[in-house]
């Protein structure tokens, strides 16, 4: 359920203070998406359920590659 | 950017399995309740790489799948009429309701439109004052605020053509039902992770200490999944039942603030029905009271309202396996009278209900 | 907890749906329920993007196509180049040289002549690239709202050489499927140039006419088995089709399908299998396994097939499916599409 999809941040648009908007890069795919509720500056990511960032996340790929699986 | 879960390192995923079959030392059954995670268990065929002591059980995760029908002939009655233009996610429009789906009626002259965002229905609205643009607004708690930022913007705007038919449920009461349930058989909870990065942890651990039961934050990737097994099951059998976190990627232990206040303040809990499951008390939301102009439910008809009761049967065993004590392949219709074409049940329409994985997968 | 069962049997639609044209299982059921036994004849037997039939000492090729592509003008080209591109490529798939093509036009009342004529112009180019003649045609106006601004209908005619033999009944365990570019750029670009989506990308439709290309490789290698173009319904449905008719087992890699960055981002975001996506330009190929290398030296000196590559293998006769190697290892059954792919949030 709840599709996500991590994003960065290309520009951020304030004009309307009750719905922050940014431009959001998905790996070439560009939208316009509500970041009303994260704390974000350009070149973060988010991640995006339905328009909306619903967290701010650290790029994936590094945070994976520093996980550690074994037990 | 390649997504990760395709990129990512079978070695990893090879460490967690020989983890996992080091611990195991009796049957466990565990469930997660999340479409994109059953999805992902059997796409990548999962449950084929743990050790045959771990049971995968497949809960109710799908809103799509567990959108009641009558909601559904409501969604139906309302973009049949001429002033209304019906919005929903694409995921919606092949849903059974009892005569016929969304896609049906829209073929015969409904306006059905599939939207990406809330958001845009908006603009729909904004675009269309004649029309009283209606978004179809299915889901849990990951995507209920997203409706209520959509309707906070309507409400900006002094739209007074926009509306929400809501058909929201939350997760926790659902687990509750499945574990006060004699039959269940369910030791073990992976939680859905976009759930939680909007609800927070805090509801699961009463929930866990109450039915002395682990729940495990999980993630989407098979990396992810593997890591909220291995995490479940040492509980497991370490005689442990506490809530983690194994999706700190994108949960935190409090969750989403914002969307939070704006579920608080816009939706109060309510008693909710389950497609194939039936009714689960206090397991959904509804707008309060003062956002009744922006409700669709004001525009439905009282003959429709009574209709509500009303419910066929049928053989489907959709509500047992969502529950866990039965399998897809259990039912005599799966892959024969029931296909994702002509899907019979919930489970087998949306992509992520539990019986389209599988037959999409196997 | 009480149990109600779910939901109630559904008869199949009584009335014609979107799904009807997504090239998948439904597509096929109208085919194989109402087209079919109909029009029952050896040649609609042929189950090809075309048919074949000899006239006098010549094997002539005969495949015809619609256009209802909306937005009409979409980055990399527009529904005039597409008509042509669509019609020459389902010849070439037959293996034959395509020499001319019909058009039928429907126009809707109000559609601005400047428009028409961008497409007319863009049709002729193609037609000049793909070496065709647009040769007879016909106009239709129907009245505003009966049409989306146009709709075009192509037929073309073309003739096989001696010694080709294209068809998906001669396809065997051992042959590999070569995919002679990148797959899913056409469905994106268009999805991304709708409104309703907004989206933005700096994809280009990737519409072409593949037949020199395919020419080229026909010249070199008479032992071809089979040609398709995977539009509509992407490369699931078409090697369902082939599978289906050649009762065939394909195993596809999933690590060697050429899926770029962007389709995959676009795919992830709004919940679509690239496998499901149309294509324009690209052609799948089954070959014998000792010919893939020479074959694909001829593709990558076309820009059309600079990516060509295999990814996948008949290993079984007298079944009919299709799998995926996933990048676990595990195998997966890749379905034809069922319904149309919606953007959806689960």
């Amino acid at each position: 359920m709840c599709l996500a999809v991590p994003g960065k941040i290309l520009s951020i648009d304030n004009s309307i203070p009750e719905l922050r908007m940014a431009k959001v890069d998905f790996g070439g795919i560009i939208k316009k998406i509500c970041i009303q509720w994260v704390d974000v500056s350009i070149g973060d990511y988010v991640l995006v359920h339905a328009g909306v960032a619903i967290t701010a996340v650290e790029e994936e790929e590094n945070f994976y590659n520093q996980l550690s699986t074994t037990h | 950017m390649i997504p990760f879960a395709l990129t990512e390192n079978r070695e990893q995923v090879e460490a967690l399995i020989h983890s996992i079959r080091k611990i195991v030392t009796r049957p466990w059954a565990l469930m997660e309740i999340c479409g994109g995670q059953t999805h992902a268990i059997v796409r990548y065929r999962l449950e084929e790489m743990l050790p045959q002591e771990v049971k995968l059980l497949h809960g109710p995760g799908c809103p799509v799948c567990v959108t009641p029908t009558e909601r559904i002939d409501q969604a139906i009655e309302l973009a049949k009429r001429s002033d209304v233009i019906l919005a929903s996610f694409g995921d919606m429009i092949r849903v059974p309701g009892t005569h016929e789906d969304l896609q049906h009626a829209k073929a015969c002259g409904a306006n059905v439109q599939i939207l990406y965002t809330p958001l845009d229905a908006v603009d729909l609205a904004e675009t269309n004052p004649c029309k009283q643009v209606i978004f179809f607004a299915i889901g849990f708690e990951t995507t209920a605020p997203v409706y209520l930022i959509a309707l906070k913007e309507a409400i900006r705007r002094k739209l007074r053509n926009f509306f929400l038919l809501t058909s929201l449920f939350t997760v926790p009461p659902a687990i509750e039902a499945i574990l006060s349930d004699p039959n269940s058989c369910v030791n073990g909870f992976l939680t859905a992770g976009h759930v939680c990065t909007i609800t927070g942890n805090s509801v699961y651990r009463t929930i866990a200490k109450k039915y002395r039961t682990p729940m495990v934050v999980t993630g989407f990737k098979p990396i992810d999944l593997l890591q909220g097994i291995y995490h479940c099951l040492l509980q497991l059998e370490t005689g442990m039942y506490t809530v983690e976190n194994t999706y700190q990627w994108a949960v935190s232990e409090e969750g989403n603030l914002p969307a939070q206040a704006l579920m608080a303040e816009m939706l109060d809990p309510c008693d909710q029905n389950w497609r194939g499951i039936g009714r689960i008390a206090q397991s959904g939301l509804r707008l309060k009271a003062n956002f009744l102009p922006y409700n669709a439910d004001s525009l439905l008809s009282f003959i429709n309202n009574k209709k509500r009761s009303i419910q066929k049967q049928s053989d489907c065993i959709a509500g047992e396996i969502m529950k866990g004590s039965k399998h897809p392949v259990d039912c005599p219709f799966f892959g024969t009278r029931c296909i994702p074409n002509h899907p019979i049940g919930a489970p087998m329409v949306s992509a992520e209900g539990v019986c389209a994985a599988y037959y999409t997968y196997k | 907890m009480k149990t109600t069962h779910c939901s109630i049997p559904f008869t199949d639609s009584d009335c014609v749906l979107l799904a009807h044209g997504s090239g998948g299982r439904m597509t096929q059921q109208l085919i194989n329920d109402i087209f079919y036994p109909a029009f029952q004849n050896p040649l609609l037997g042929q189950n090809h993007d075309g048919c074949v039939f000899p006239i006098g000492n010549n094997r002539i090729a005969y495949s015809t196509d619609s256009f209802v592509v909306d937005p009409i003008f979409f980055p990399g080209g527009d529904i005039g180049d597409l008509a042509v591109n669509g019609t020459v490529n389902d010849l070439a798939c037959c293996g034959a040289h395509p020499f001319y093509l019909t058009v039928g036009f429907i126009l809707e009342e109000g559609l601005p002549l400047k428009y028409l004529q961008r497409i007319v112009h863009s049709m002729k180019e193609a037609a000049e690239i793909a070496g065709v003649q647009i040769v007879t045609g016909d106009t239709k106006v129907v009245e505003r709202g009966k049409c989306d601004k146009l709709f075009i209908n192509t037929s073309g005619i073309g003739v096989v050489p001696n010694g080709i033999q294209i068809s998906p009944y001669r396809v065997q365990p051992g042959d590999v499927v070569i995919c002679s570019g990148p797959i899913g750029v056409h469905g994106i670009t268009i999805l991304s140039s709708r409104e309703s989506l907004g989206f933005e990308t700096n994809l280009k439709s990737d519409t072409v006419s593949l037949n020199n290309m395919i020419e080229e490789l026909l010249n070199s290698i008479e032992e071809v088995h089979v040609l398709r173009d995977p539009t509509r319904g992407g490369v699931s449905g078409t090697l369902n089709e082939i599978a289906q008719t050649a009762e065939i087992g394909i195993v596809l890699d999933e690590p060697a399908l050429p899926i770029p960055d962007t389709v995959r981002g676009a795919s992830e975001m709004l919940g679509l299998d690239p496998l499901y996506i149309a294509n324009e330009g690209v052609v799948l190929i089954c070959l014998p396994e000792v010919l893939a290398e020479q074959a694909l030296s001829i593709l990558h000196h076309f820009p059309e097939g600079k990516k060509a590559t295999v990814i996948g293998q008949v290993v079984e006769k007298g079944k009919a499916w299709v799998k995926m190697r996933t990048y676990y290892g595990g195998y997966r059954i890749v379905d034809m599409l069922s319904g149309e792919q919606l953007p959806r949030i689960c």
